[in-house]
């Protein structure tokens, strides 16, 4: 009813703004008809969404909060040997550590006697915060210093180049471990070191089609008309490389995401926040004895990889100037 | 043609310039003693004169312009100095006994990656959005985006609770030693790092595929009623693999310094290994050379790629 | 010779050998420990210790006879309880264990066997191979097996004593010690170290090796006269006035009394290098080559390959004792990088034993191989603590301390990250058993309660007091060194969750800083709030560690505590001949100590590395009765044997050693 009476008066009222929506939902429902593995990564996708920003809600627990309960067993002065046989004798209450998954603990219960769900679904905001930041700050740092490289030919060119083929000589996963050697672990830093030596790559591939606009007619046509260097950059050549720019940025996501679990891996992962990364690399050595406490997490880092990945390989299907049309 | 080549080698010894440069300088950032990084927890026992005695005996007494002029001097002589952890032997000597190793695994993953990735960007491209190309996409990506630590850990827990074949952790057998411990130590390592690196060499040889199967003359073979298998094995395949294989090369470059994840749950000597081990230990000569030398095979290995491609394919200017 | 010397009085409050045997048989368990219980003195008697090798090799029968002794015993015992159990018709579960048990137990008791080649991880990092002119245990730990002290540890817990180089001792007087060397000891004849041209192989060692030795660490001076500060032990050495030989006797004379020097001799850092071959290399003392390293220890060093492996064979003229060492040779691998590698050597029986920091690890290789493997107990000597800087503001106020040291709550850390193998210590580790408060008596002590809500709420009350919800955000150091371990990496969150929920606020965040910027810093007495280990416990009479942390000026007083009464009644501690009096003051003093909030030093807790081994790997000391060895290089794998006839070494296939 109410859509039908929005169409009615759209062209009469607003025209632009619903039209536009009307357009735009009209393309989600063909890509959605097109590109059904592209439509699962954005379910996965706007799923993880939900749940950083609703971790609180549904996260049942604090994921920091530390489970404890009474002992049965306590003993109030246990020999040496009685402690070596039951560790946790000596102690009147105990942490519920390595509970298995239950009513109370969906996914368990780790190592600190944290809830497990709770550290997965917070976990979803470091992993969203990590990718989608240092995709940011790649993508942006790519396009200023390729627009300004791929513009000004010459000796700035030439040295950015040099720089860029610098920062890709250092295999990537060293490179970032080296930079967060440096600084502080925090999750800032993470993302911006993941950026920095993610831009390498950005820069080139903004570079070459920049490049590749320079060249066109319509560049030539407004220099020769006079307009300054800046106009013709943000009114010509962007809007040209805007595919390159997306198709770059959602691809770009999942590798920082697994960037970050691999960081965790070497010890040099964020400080202080539940990271999917930690928690495998925390579980794996006794990945038999209590499985749950890396089941959940590594799949929850493969899933929302997966989910980036899928999406971001349809959106150049279909923004690839090259496939355009296929 | 000279010329071009000319300044493509400046350029290429001016970014291994950059690079050794910027990790020394670098690792001076790092916060952390060197001299007293190889005392671990004892590192709280030990006297200022000591400490001191040690930071002059490595040459880090002197001031840092300094020994950044003593190390280019000394790399330009490819004279690497000794460890900080390992006096009495060369750099040289460390890269000599973790280089083949890095190598024999990085090979090792781009076999398994390419003869997994290119039936897979084949059929994918072939039968473009229709559900072979769904499944066989999602399955590479779905490698690519399972942690290698965790599925390598997966992996071996099957190998053990089976008692499928030995992992020699440490005697760490070469191919030329023992091939067949060589090769099921390096199993487990080879497919999980294999299987995650396929989905980018699928996607370049899927795009590409897609990008000559509307070429002309793959429509003029179609045409002249040539068999689709023939046109694309042919025609299609054969052109949508040259940048492919022309990626290869600088791929196993990067690959060499990227397999530190697997190195260490399997005990591989390798350059990553000993970058990580080194940094850690804050041993700045190792750090240096082997990062160095990773940047030189990219470099080389681009600067090869590129002029081989310009002998190849006379289309391109050497502008 | 006074009759009733201190140092008599030590040896002889050991427990004797065979209440320690009747006590773990009466425990039903310990077999373990009763094989390895092999040769010792006989405790009871009071003359003046004497070891001779004559003396040794009499134990060595004694000790086979109570080894047959206690077999029987522990067969007996076995039988009761499994007619026992069978009377009580268990469950089943409970059964199986018993079984395993049993089987263990059957494993191991039985004759020692001579021979074989264990394979073992070690340390991959070495800076120097002289053990004089460094600080790192690892260094010491190769070198334990292969070179000798004056003294060595017995028993490393108790601090029991027993001969190495010098085959008896005596104290005339509080300032004198005596030692007759061991007349049959020589260098070692075969190997790298002994084929170095500089090296007097197979030569006799002398009161002169013993005075050059101690005269080079006391005068810090090199062969060459150069000065250097390398020398890791010269403060102690530097106590002695003078050095006398005669006769194949040292005597060493003290500027001022000290109870503690004596185990001083036993200290791990304390071997003998030879004269001849040291100076000839001493340019060269960070380049690590086995033909270097020259001793008079038990093994003979063949290899030693930093980063990728040791190995040594046994010597075969070691003190002129046939019988010892049990082993051929033993190999060392470098150290696993990952606990993945390390599981996949071990269950693939590549090496004989693994220990990791996480016991998960350990615990789920346990769970799924029972029948093959057993799993052993060490202690960890780098206790973990917390410190608060009271020498400046805010922290010098008392309170504040305090309230930190109550809201500690050590028992839910040992459990958090060690799944509770660990024990709290007060101001002395409980490892140094004498000298520790009990646990029975910690545990009513403010800080260690069981009752914790007690402890939090008397905490809580100082902190608001005090106006800590006013100090704004307090960032908690972990040391990177310690959380960049995969089973730990949480610990910043846990410290500053643990003090959030203590003081109900929100102020505590835990961060991470590299542990060598964290000790300049204590170095400085300028640091940060920290969670983290302290350096290293080395000798178990506690006088001396707590000497350097309480006394005004001493070089661990990091907090610049300058109290007249701990200063005091610690001095005469130390000078104090009579152990029980000794006792009685260093338990005064903790009291002070702890009813002050330890002062800023707080002691949390000692953990416990679980090892694990296949069931034909006998190490030195297995089981937990026979202590905790936080000290075990002192034994140098004397007794450690390996069994052939045990079917858990089916599939083994260690590497050779490098031979001689």
């Amino acid at each position: 009813m109410n859509r039908s009476a929005g169409q009615i008066t759209a062209p009469l009222g607003e025209p632009t703004a619903l039209s536009r929506l009307a357009v735009g939902l009209r393309a989600l429902g063909s890509f959605i008809r097109h590109k059904p593995l592209g439509s699962v990564g954005l379910f996965i996708v706007l799923l993880f969404c939900v749940l950083a920003v609703l971790a609180d809600v549904i996260g049942r627990h604090d994921p920091d909060t530390i489970f404890e309960g009474s002992n049965p067993d306590y003993k109030a002065d246990p020999t040496t040997l009685e402690l070596a046989r039951n560790p946790d004798i000596g102690s009147p209450v105990i942490v519920e550590q390595f509970l298995e998954p239950s009513g109370k603990h969906w996914f368990g219960t780790d190592k600190f006697g944290r809830d497990i769900y709770a550290q997965v679904v917070h976990g979803s905001r470091l992993s969203l915060i990590v990718g989608l930041g240092a995709s940011v700050i790649a993508v942006v740092g790519g396009l200023i210093i390729g627009m300004l490289s791929a513009y000004y030919s010459g000796v700035v060119d030439l040295f950015i180049q040099r720089l860029i083929d610098m920062l890709q000589a250092i295999p990537f996963l060293i490179l970032v471990f080296a930079l967060t050697q440096i600084t502080e672990a925090s999750v800032l830093n993470m993302v911006l070191w993941l950026g920095i030596a993610g831009f390498a790559i950005t820069t080139r591939l903004i570079r070459s089609a920049v490049l590749s606009v320079r060249e066109s007619e319509f560049v030539t046509a407004a220099k020769v008309i006079g307009a300054s260097d800046l106009r013709i950059m943000v009114r010509h050549v962007l809007p040209n490389v805007g595919a390159v720019l997306i198709i770059t940025f959602s691809i770009g996501i999942g590798a920082y995401i697994l960037a970050e679990a691999s960081l965790s891996f070497l010890g040099a992962g964020a400080q202080g926040v539940p990271s999917w990364g930690k928690m495998v690399q925390a579980g794996r050595a006794s990945l038999d004895l209590h499985p749950w406490l890396t089941v959940f997490a590594g799949a929850a880092i493969t899933v929302i990889v997966l989910g980036f990945n899928l999406l971001g390989d349809a959106l150049r299907d279909v923004l690839d100037p090259r496939l355009r049309g296929v | 043609m000279q010329q071009y080549i000319l300044r493509r080698l400046i350029g290429a010894v001016f970014v291994i310039f950059l690079t050794g440069t910027f990790m020394f300088f670098m690792l001076r950032l790092l916060p952390g003693d060197p001299a007293a990084a190889s005392l671990g927890l004892d590192a709280g026992s030990i006297s200022p004169e000591a400490l001191e005695a040690r930071n002059a005996e490595l040459g880090l007494d002197q001031p840092a312009y300094q020994q950044y002029a003593n190390w280019l001097w000394d790399t330009v002589r490819l004279d690497l100095g000794s460890p900080f952890s390992k006096r009495g032997v060369t750099v040289w000597y460390e890269i000599g006994r973790s280089l083949p190793y890095s190598i024999e695994l990085s090979i090792l993953i781009m076999i398994v990656g390419f003869s997994v990735a290119i039936p897979i960007g084949l059929l994918s491209a072939i039968y473009q959005d229709r559900w072979v190309d769904y499944v066989l996409r999602t399955l590479a990506i779905l490698a690519l985006a399972a942690p290698v630590f965790w599925t390598a850990a997966i992996a071996t827990l099957a190998v053990l609770q089976w008692e499928l074949f030995t992992i020699d952790v440490i005697a760490q057998p070469h191919f030329w030693e023992d091939p067949g411990a060589a090769f099921t130590w390096y199993l487990v390592p080879m497919f999980a790092g294999g299987f995650a690196g396929t989905a980018a060499t699928m996607r370049l040889l899927r795009s590409q595929m897609l990008e000559v199967l509307r070429q002309d003359y793959v429509r003029t073979a179609r045409a002249k009623g040539l068999r689709e298998s023939l046109v694309i094995t042919r025609h299609a395949l054969r052109n949508a693999l040259v940048p492919v294989l022309t990626v290869m090369g600088v791929t196993l470059a990067t690959i060499i310094g990227s397999q530190v994840i697997l190195e260490n749950m399997f005990n591989i000597p390798g350059i990553g290994n000993k970058i990580i081990s080194a940094f850690f230990g804050r041993d700045y000569p190792v750090v240096q050379a082997l990062v160095l030398l990773i940047a030189v095979f990219v470099v080389v290995t681009n600067f090869v790629v590129d002029i081989l491609y310009g002998i190849i394919d006379p289309r391109i200017r050497f502008s | 010779m006074s009759e009733r010397t201190y140092w008599q009085r030590m040896r002889r409050r050991q427990m004797s050998r065979r209440s320690l045997l009747s006590a773990s048989a009466r425990a039903g368990v310990g077999a373990a420990g009763l094989a390895l219980v092999g040769c010792g003195d006989d405790d009871d008697d009071d003359a003046p210790a004497v070891t001779t090798t004559q003396q040794a090799q009499q134990q060595e029968q004694q000790a086979a006879q109570q080894a047959a002794d206690v077999e029987q015993q522990q067969q007996q015992a076995a039988a009761q309880q499994q007619a026992q159990q069978q009377a009580m018709q268990q469950q089943a579960a409970q059964q199986q264990q018993a079984q395993q048990q049993a089987a263990r137990q059957q494993a191991m008791v039985g004759e020692k066997r001579y021979g074989g080649s264990i394979i073992e991880q070690s340390a991959n990092v070495y800076e120097t191979w002289d053990p004089q002119r460094t600080v790192a245990s690892p260094v010491l730990q190769v070198l334990a097996r292969v070179q000798s002290k004056l003294l060595r540890f017995e028993n490393p817990n108790s601090g029991e004593l027993t001969s190495d180089l010098a085959e008896s001792w005596e104290t005339p007087d509080a300032t004198t010690i005596v030692l007759h060397l061991d007349p049959g000891i020589t260098w070692h004849n075969s190997g790298p170290g002994a084929s170095n041209p500089a090296a007097a192989a197979g030569r006799a060692f002398t009161t002169e090796d013993v005075a050059w030795n101690i005269n080079r660490q006391r005068n810090k001076t090199l062969a060459d006269g150069t000065e250097t500060g390398d020398f890791g032990r010269s403060a102690y050495w530097g106590g002695l006035d003078q050095i006398d030989q005669a006769d194949g006797s040292v005597t060493l004379t003290l500027s001022e009394p000290d109870a503690t020097y004596l185990q001083g001799l036993a200290n791990e850092f304390n071997l003998f290098n030879q004269p001849e071959l040291v100076s000839a290399n001493e340019d060269r003392h960070t380049e690590i080559d086995p033909a270097r390293v020259i001793g008079t220890g038990p093994f003979i060093l063949t290899r030693w390959d930093p980063g990728e492996g040791i190995s040594a064979v046994r010597n075969p003229d070691f003190f002129g004792l046939p019988e010892l060492p049990h082993l051929d040779s033993y190999v060392w691998v470098q150290s696993f990088q990952d606990p993945n590698a390390y599981r996949i050597a071990f269950e693939q029986k590549q090496v004989d034993s693994m220990t990791d920091p996480d016991p998960n690890t350990i615990l789920a290789i346990h769970d799924d191989r029972q029948d093959e493997t057993y799993l052993t107990y060490q202690g960890v000597a780098n206790t973990v603590a917390i410190f608060t800087p009271s020498n400046k503001p805010p922290w010098n106020d008392l309170r504040l301390t305090r309230a930190i040291d109550l809201a500690v709550n050590r028992r839910q850390l040992i459990q958090q990250l060690h799944n509770g193998f660990g024990k709290v210590s007060g101001p002395v580790s409980w490892m140094q058993d004498a000298w520790a408060i009990p646990q029975a008596d910690l545990e009513t002590i403010p800080g260690y309660r069981i009752d914790k809500d007690a402890d939090v709420e008397e905490a809580r009350a100082l902190w608001n007091a005090a106006g800590g919800p006013e100090l704004g955000q307090i960032d908690w150091v972990t040391s990177e060194l310690w959380a960049s371990r995969a089973a730990w990496s949480a610990t910043p969150g846990i410290i500053a969750e643990m003090f959030n929920r203590a003081f109900d606020t929100d102020q505590f965040n835990g961060i991470t800083k590299p542990y060598l910027e964290v000790i300049p810093s204590w170095l400085a007495h300028d640091f940060d709030p920290f969670f983290s280990w302290i350096p290293n416990i080395e000798i178990p009479d506690a006088r001396a560690d707590m000497i350097g942390a309480f006394t005004t000026g001493a070089g661990s007083n990091y907090w610049d505590i300058s109290d007249p009464y701990i200063d005091e009644t610690l001095l005469a501690a130390k000078q104090e001949l009579d152990y029980e009096t000794a006792l009685q003051m260093v338990r005064r003093v903790q009291d002070y100590v702890m009813e002050r909030g330890q002062f800023g030093r707080s002691i949390c807790y000692n953990y416990i590395f679980p090892a694990i081994r296949f069931n034909y790997n006998h190490p030195q000391l297995s089981s937990p009765e026979e202590g905790w060895n936080f000290l075990d290089t002192s034994l140098q794998a004397l007794e450690q044997w390996i069994d052939p006839d045990d079917p858990s070494i089916e599939g083994r296939n260690p590497p050779p050693p490098t031979p001689l």
